[in-house]
């Protein structure tokens, strides 16, 4: 069982919660996919803290991982105030942004990595939920 | 934070970010201390990653970042890259943006070419 992790809302926070996240899975994701993770973890951990918690206190950011057959699951929940729903769909892909801007990638890397997401904005929080099929990529 | 080595008779200044992960953490201070290096004019840099293991989109944004603060008055190129960050270039389209080598040597002789 992979413990649930907690973290304060600060970018030194978030790698290594990653790296441990990392290290856990190392042996369940294909190593494709554990770079696909990686990098999804932690832009979608430094979005939450560069821009869902301004001024959203101090309550933990907890990240939650299910394993089923054929997918690790992270689920990232928050305590900021609620996200729009269509927030990804509304993403653009990574190849519409332009290569000279210099930020804005972090929600296109987020769709582009994971092989599904699903995001739920709330009353008391949002929750983000992100698969990583258990296969490699063809 | 960076590692900036003597710039070589041609002027190239070859530097190294010093950290295994170039990610939101650290990439402002690594592009501002690039910053006041070019302010200095040390206009001909090599970023050399080899020591990076992994690079997020703020470390990529603080990459651009330099590209743009020296316009056309100078050249940053990159070099030594581990796989998953020639990955995230790929991806990114930086490989399009920047010019990629293998290593530093490889870097300074191109670099040096286009200036001779």
């Amino acid at each position: 069982m992979i413990p649930v992790r907690e973290l304060v809302a600060s970018q030194q926070a978030v790698d290594p919660v990653v790296l441990s996240l990392k290290d856990d899975l190392k042996d369940t994701l294909p190593e494709d996919k554990l770079g696909a993770m990686e990098i999804v973890v932690t832009e979608a951990l430094t979005n939450i803290v560069r821009h869902a918690y301004q001024g959203a206190g101090d309550a933990p950011i907890k990240v939650r991982t299910l394993l089923t057959d054929a997918a690790v699951v992270v689920e990232i929940r928050d305590a900021a105030p609620p996200g729009p729903a269509d927030l990804f769909d509304k993403a653009p892909s990574i190849d519409e942004i332009d290569p000279l801007a210099e930020s804005g990638r972090g929600l296109a890397l987020i769709r582009c990595y994971a092989d599904r997401l699903d995001f739920a904005p709330g009353a008391s929080g949002n929750r983000l939920r992100l698969e990583f099929d258990r296969l490699a990529s063809p | 934070m960076i590692k900036a080595h003597e710039p070589s008779n041609a002027g190239i200044c070859v530097i190294d970010p010093s950290v295994e992960r170039l990610v939101a953490d650290n990439a402002t201070a690594f592009k501002e201390e690039v910053f006041a290096l070019i302010d200095q004019n040390q206009d001909r840099l090599i970023i050399d990653l080899e020591q990076v293991s992994f690079i997020d989109s703020s470390g990529i944004g603080a990459l651009v970042g330099l590209l743009k603060r020296l316009g056309n008055r100078g050249d940053v190129v990159i070099c030594g890259m581990a796989d998953n960050v020639r990955q995230m270039f790929r991806i990114t389209r930086m490989d399009r943006v920047f010019s990629c080598y293998r290593d530093r040597d490889e870097a300074f002789s191109a670099l040096e070419a286009k200036l001779s």
